[in-house]
C-alpha cells in the first residue's frame, strides 16, 4: 500500500489512524532521547516555525530539549527547559501504552476526558495563562536581545547587511 | 454571525480571513492556533456528526508537533466528507497535503483549511 494510499483511505480503519497516533507518539519519546547531542546542542536548528518568525517561545518550545534531558534523568534541566515536561512525559507515555494495548485488544479503552466543552476552555485559559507569564518571564530573564537577534525581521536586516 | 444548519446540525460559525488566521497566530506566539484548533475540531465534528477530533487532540495539538500532524490527518481526512455533507464537491481529501505542509509550516495547513471550511458558509 502507498503512504499517500495508507493516508486518504483509512479514514473507517480500526487499526491504522491508531498506528499512526502509536508511531507519533513513540516518535515523541525516542526522537529526543537518540539525538540527545543535536537535540541539546547550543546553538542547534531552531525547529518551532513560530519562534523562527517571532523570536519569541511558543508554548510548546523546550519540549523537545526538555524531554531529552528528562529521558536522561536530568530532571533540573528538564523542568529549565519546560515546566510541564514530566507530564507531558507521562502522558505520552500512558497514551503509548493504552494505544498498544488497543491495537493488540481490537478494544477502544482510551476516552475522552474532556466531555464538557467548560473544560476544554478552561484548559485552553490555563495554557493562556501560562503562555503569558512564559512571555513575561523571557523578556524579563533578559529575552530581549535574543528577541531583537532572532526575529525574522531582524534576520533579514542582517542577511541584507552581508549580503550589500 | 449565526450559526449555519446543515442536515439538522447545528454548525458553529468560525468563518476567518486565511491570513488572519496566520497574523493572529504569530501575533499571539501560538496561543491563537490553539484556540483555532478547538473551534475548528468544533465545527468538523458538528458537520461529519461524530467526534472524529476530540477536544484533547485539538487542544494538544497547538503544544506537541506530533499531534499537530496527527489533528491534520484527521481534519485532512474529513475535508471530503464535509465536502458531500454539505453538498461541495470542491471540497477534497488533503490530508497528505496537509502533513507535509504541517511539517514545514503548519500555519499554512491552518491556512488551507480555514478557506476550505470558509465554503461551508459561503
Amino acid at each position: 500500500m502507498r503512504l499517500t494510499s495508507f493516508i486518504t483511505e483509512s479514514r473507517d480503519s480500526f487499526y491504522w489512524p491508531r498506528l499512526l497516533a502509536f508511531g507519533l507518539l513513540a516518535c515523541t519519546l525516542l526522537l529526543p532521547l537518540l539525538a540527545f547531542d543535536w537535540v541539546t546542542a547550543p546553538g542547534s536548528l531552531v525547529l518551532c516555525p513560530l519562534r523562527a518568525v517571532t523570536g519569541i517561545p511558543c508554548p510548546s518550545c523546550g519540549l523537545t530539549r526538555a524531554l531529552a534531558h528528562l529521558e536522561r534523568g536530568h530532571w533540573a534541566a528538564a523542568v529549565r527547559f519546560h515546566p510541564f515536561a514530566p507530564m507531558v512525559f507521562l502522558l505520552v507515555l500512558a497514551l503509548a501504552v493504552m494505544l498498544a494495548f488497543e491495537l493488540a485488544t481490537h478494544r477502544t479503552i482510551i476516552g475522552n476526558p474532556l466531555r464538557e466543552r467548560r473544560d476544554v476552555w478552561l484548559v485552553f485559559a490555563g495554557l493562556a495563562v501560562f503562555q503569558v507569564a512564559r512571555t513575561a518571564i523571557f523578556f524579563l530573564d533578559g529575552g530581549w536581545s535574543a528577541f531583537w537577534r532572532e526575529n525574522l525581521v531582524a534576520r533579514l536586516l542582517a542577511l541584507a547587511r552581508t549580503v550589500f | 454571525m449565526s450559526d449555519t444548519n446543515t442536515g439538522g446540525q447545528r454548525i458553529p460559525y468560525f468563518k476567518n480571513d486565511p491570513f488572519i488566521v496566520l497574523l493572529l497566530g504569530f501575533v499571539t506566539c501560538g496561543l491563537y492556533l490553539i484556540y483555532w484548533n478547538i473551534k475548528m475540531a468544533e465545527v468538523i465534528n458538528a458537520v461529519v456528526e461524530k467526534q472524529v477530533i476530540t477536544p484533547p487532540v485539538a487542544i494538544f495539538s497547538g503544544c506537541c508537533f506530533p499531534v499537530n500532524l496527527y489533528f491534520y490527518y484527521l481534519v485532512g481526512q474529513n475535508l471530503e466528507v464535509i465536502g458531500r455533507k454539505v453538498g461541495n464537491p470542491t471540497l477534497q481529501d488533503q490530508s497528505v497535503l496537509l502533513i507535509v505542509l504541517g511539517f514545514v509550516a503548519p500555519m499554512v495547513s491552518a491556512m488551507i483549511v480555514q478557506g476550505e471550511i470558509n465554503k461551508l458558509y459561503n
